[in-house]
């Protein structure tokens, strides 16, 4: 025996304690089953070669799995809220658009308007102009407020509804129910 | 444990494609759950998630390795069916052992999950995963060395 293979012999010796008192990594226990699944196993370890064969078996097919089905949940995820933030930003800017056709209109729709500010009459639509819109921007937020909620409860539903694929809808109700 | 079983039984059917052993999958894991319940911690959402895989998984790789052999007439004496009748008899002796046990071994060598990762599904600590995936081998390597009888 030369040097190198008893020095992997050792090596091999401590990985094996280090399994069995359940403190190796998971590096480390791959290390082991695939010297143990290869050919030049140390005639003093030969002892251990079924075992460590049949720990390495029950690994094998498991692991291309988990990272299958975490990958495949991840790129759901990452579609189910690229979709509700194109809903979200589609509904608002569609809002802000309608705020900016209406200020123009603004001045035809309330010429004659007043404010009576300190007892006094002000009928100068330039004046009472802001107040007016201060007045109207007020009640559009609150508006939208109510209305962001709704979109946000009802952008869940509408993503649901348009996966057509069962299993996919499934498993995107699990996510959003987690 | 009686919110959660839809989602376990949904979870199951996805693996084996079998509503009745989807079921009969989930019993087995509310089971497990049960003899342990001293032990744990709420939620146990994940852990019954976890549980429920392994024990799909586990599942299906003894159908494979139920219905691998080709023949059934002449006796397979090649290296591969020996290999498959070591991996058979080893989880019969997993299947035997205490629940805590076997659910850390399942979780570690069956899903490949980190220690840490298993400490924090079963809500305890590493050093109790460590000890009990310790004796859950020694106990394997132990009756697999008798004759593997559990």
């Amino acid at each position: 025996m030369n040097k190198n293979s008893g020095y992997e012999h050792e090596k091999t010796k401590e990985l094996i304690e280090k399994f069995f008192d359940g403190n190796t990594s998971l590096t480390e226990e791959r290390q082991l089953y695939r010297y143990f699944n290869g050919r030049n196993v140390d005639t003093g370890l030969e002892q251990y070669r079924d075992i460590f064969v049949c720990f390495g078996n029950m690994a094998e097919d498991c692991h291309d799995t988990s990272k299958q089905t975490r990958t495949t949940v991840i790129r759901m995820l990452f579609r189910t809220v690229a979709a509700a933030a194109a809903v979200i930003l589609t509904v608002i800017g569609i809002a802000r658009l309608e705020k900016d056709d209406g200020k123009t209109k603004l001045a035809s729709i309330y010429s004659g308007s007043y404010v009576i500010k300190n007892g006094k009459r002000i009928d100068n639509l330039k004046d009472i102009q802001p107040i007016i819109e201060q007045t109207l921007d007020d009640a559009e937020h609150i508006e939208r407020m109510a209305g962001e909620q709704n979109v946000i409860n009802t952008a869940e539903q509408e993503i649901l509804d348009n996966i057509h694929d069962k299993y996919n809808r499934e498993r995107i109700i699990q996510l959003l129910n987690n | 444990m009686v919110r959660i079983r839809p989602r376990l039984i949904a979870q199951a059917q996805r693996y084996l494609n079998d509503a009745d052993a989807a079921e009969d999958t989930v019993q087995d894991v509310m089971l497990k759950l049960w003899t342990i319940r001293n032990d744990l911690k709420v939620p146990a959402d994940n852990l019954a998630m976890t549980v429920t895989r392994n024990m799909c998984i586990s599942s299906l790789r003894c159908k494979k390795l139920q219905y691998g052999t080709a023949d059934g007439d002449t006796a397979d004496t090649s290296p591969e069916a020996d290999t498959q009748e070591h991996i058979r008899r080893m989880m019969d002796i997993v299947d035997s052992l205490p629940t805590m046990q076997q659910l850390i071994l399942r979780m570690r060598h069956i899903q490949g999950i980190d220690i840490h990762e298993i400490a924090d599904i079963m809500h305890t600590n590493e050093a109790n995963v460590r000890k009990n995936l310790s004796r859950a081998r020694q106990s394997v390597r132990d009756k697999f060395r008798k004759g593997g009888t559990p």
